[in-house]
């Protein structure tokens, strides 16, 4: 027994010592809950990564007034309730102004709630969800919203020259607010919406609706759909003989629609966020990121992470260190931001707007097209 | 901090029910229920569906309890007629076929976008929105659901579960009619997984299918396997012990290069003392031996 208590004491006064000596007053700490185990691991150590590379260059550049930034990471674990502890400790035990949020959307939202009714910023880099737009004043996100995709594919329809459509749309929020951004950006264009067209999710069968596409004869038709119902459709759609330039968004962006749906698809045009990889911002990230990593491949959305760290030095630089001051001061530092990821004002949700580039399936592959 | 202590001390009494039922069904009955995790998510889905829809906190909470309940009953029926390890393979397969519902019926569930803003509860108008509010009124209720729990043991219902647990001929043989006593156990199971479930719900105030799968059933069965041996009070001990556990992993001053290992390493402890318990003490590690002849 007394040994025991000699054991306990010696690892409570040792956490302890540890703790106390790890809390040096010259840093401004901000949160960060990644997935750093878990399914997501992959990803989230790419985070990391990039959100290390940022800040590992601001203090380099002296800091932030002379401060030096340091995150604390806290593991997610890629699940909604490791995300909502983390997320608690940071702002009850570390008393962080500002967070980086979790990747996927549904930790996201799981820790939105919490960050709102606390008062802390939470800011994304990777959530693309339009429930996210929605989230609250104390929300950002330097990714853009799947909504936005809508006048990426207006200003395409447009491109390509054709003025009279069909959209044919999967009926779920995503499908349905992608379609309302579309028709409302391309009729501002002066196209013509010819009919609207929902469908659900996981049919076998979609020859209705593509029949009533048939009757119309459009020179293009708009699908906004996902891979493995999208495979569905424009295979019936070619056996149904309909002769058409079908134009999509991102989401079926996938080999996977080409192995299902094979030359079905042959000519489909599609758009994608996409940003410039010529700019001197992108050249510098580079180069940062082989001077740190050597010849580690960049991940998924270290872009993204790197100028949210960065957009957040500047907010922290300009409005102190209190979540409010931090919440105004992004809307400022913001304006006119041009980040590696391309321009990242906020709008009043805290969203951002993007660049889209343009698919196409050419030879049963996917190519980009210019 | 204070906050951050209530918020653990409320994840624990959400998993306490969760984790009591599935005590209830293998450590009383001999259920090896591994799909308990899935009337969890039912009366998530069902509480959070219907107070987005109007419904107060209250009526929805005995609306889903009584729906999981619904659910229990009908796969209950076919599936309790099998023994041993196949019915806790239909059971995971039914908590698997649950989870693809939520994910793919997404008319209903909003498939993997979840559900957002689910109201906070509220208890005859008195609303329920700040932790320690959540703790008592939580509190409250697993206070209530031990109480039954400890009373359902004691009881000669009790003494039945105990006796299919340790010998389900002998039981049969004395008169007992077996199926309908194991319904019984998982029924009373499944309804304290679905408070739990409403609960996680209410609390989190945002569910989605990644919610709901396996590893909640194993976080349950782990709980169970530790303290289930000392019964109730065991299971909420072993509760609090394995979520303070998890947690506490974080205030260790850890290299960053190891952080990544924590959680594996936690996942490979867990393992190793699941294995040690049941390699040591076999089929007689819930038997205890002093209620009915040794066998």
């Amino acid at each position: 027994m007394k040994k025991i208590i000699v054991f306990v004491a010696i690892v409570v006064s040792a956490v302890l010592f540890l703790a106390q000596a790890g809390m040096s007053s010259g840093t401004i700490k901000i949160g960060a809950v990644q997935p750093l185990s878990g399914n997501l691991a992959v990803y989230g150590q790419g985070f990391k990564m990039a959100i290390d590379l940022a800040v590992d260059e601001i203090n380099a550049n002296g800091g932030i007034k002379g401060k030096k930034l340091e995150v604390i990471y806290e593991d997610g674990k890629g699940t909604a309730k490791d995300s909502v502890a983390a997320v608690r400790k940071l702002i009850d035990v570390d008393k962080v102004p500002v967070i980086l949020g979790p990747a996927a959307s549904t930790n996201f939202l799981a820790v939105a709630p919490i960050c709102e009714r606390a008062h802390v910023v939470l800011i994304g880099a990777e959530s693309a969800s339009p429930a996210i737009t929605k989230a609250g004043d104390y929300i950002f996100r330097v990714f853009p919203s799947d909504k936005l995709q809508g006048k990426g594919v207006a200003d395409l329809v447009i491109k390509l020259g054709y003025k009279k459509v069909p959209v044919l749309y999967i009926n779920n929020d995503w499908g349905k607010g992608l379609k309302d951004e579309f028709v409302k950006n391309f009729t501002k264009k002066g196209g013509k919406i010819l009919s609207e067209i929902p469908y659900d999710q996981g049919k076998t069968d979609y020859r209705a609706q593509l029949l009533k596409i048939k009757q119309l004869h459009p020179k293009a038709a708009v699908a906004l759909v996902y891979v493995k119902d999208g495979a569905v459709i424009f295979k019936q759609a070619y056996e149904l003989g309909i002769q058409t330039q079908w134009i999509t968004g991102s989401a079926a962006k996938s080999g996977k629609l080409i192995k299902l749906a094979g030359k079905a698809v042959e000519g489909l045009i599609g758009t994608y966020p996409n940003f410039s990889t010529t700019s001197p911002q992108y050249k510098h990230f580079v180069a940062l990121w082989k001077k740190k990593y050597g010849d580690k491949k960049i991940g998924i959305f270290a872009e993204y992470n790197y100028d949210m760290v960065h957009l957040v030095a500047k907010a922290i630089a300009k409005g102190g260190t209190t979540p409010d001051g931090i919440r105004k001061a992004l809307y400022e530092v913001s304006k006119g931001y041009k980040g590696v990821t391309g321009d990242k004002t906020f709008d009043a949700n805290g969203d951002v707007g993007s660049a889209y580039g343009v698919w196409m399936v050419k030879d049963g592959k996917i190519v980009t097209r210019k | 901090m204070t906050n951050y202590l209530l918020h653990i001390l409320i994840v624990c009494e959400i998993i306490i029910p969760f984790a009591l039922g599935l005590q209830l069904e293998i450590g009383e009955t001999g259920l090896y229920n591994f799909g308990h995790v899935a009337f969890f998510g039912i009366s998530a889905y069902a509480s959070a569906l219907l107070t987005t829809h109007g419904i107060p906190f209250m009526g929805a909470l005995f609306a889903s309890l009584a729906l999981a309940g619904l659910f229990a009953w009908g796969v209950g029926y076919p599936i309790l007629r099998l023994r041993g390890d196949y019915f806790g393979l239909a059971m995971l397969g039914f908590a698997e076929i649950m989870r693809k519902i939520f994910l793919n019926e997404s008319w209903l569930t909003r498939g993997p976008m979840g559900i957002p803003g689910i109201p906070r509860p509220s208890f005859f108008g008195v609303p329920i929105h700040t932790l320690p509010r959540f703790a008592i009124f939580y509190g409250l209720f697993v206070i209530a659901a031990a109480f039954a729990v400890y009373h359902v043991t004691r009881s000669p219902l009790g003494r039945v579960f105990h006796a299919i647990r340790d010998d389900e001929y002998s039981a049969s043989a004395v008169g007992k009619d077996t199926f309908r006593f194991r319904r019984t156990s998982l029924l009373m199971g499944t309804l304290l997984a679905a408070l739990g479930g409403v609960f996680w719900a209410h609390y989190i105030t945002f569910i989605s299918p990644s919610d709901f799968t396996l590893n909640e059933t194993i976080l349950a069965l782990l709980i169970v396997v530790i303290g289930g041996r000392w019964g109730m009070a065991g299971t909420i001990l072993a509760t609090f012990f394995v979520i303070g556990f998890q947690e506490g992993l974080r205030f260790l001053p850890l290299p960053e290069s190891f952080g990544r290992l924590i959680a594996p390493m936690q996942q490979m402890f867990f393992g190793l003392v699941l294995v040690l318990i049941v390699l040591k003490r076999e089929k007689s590690w819930f038997h205890k031996g002093d209620r009915l002849a040794q066998g």
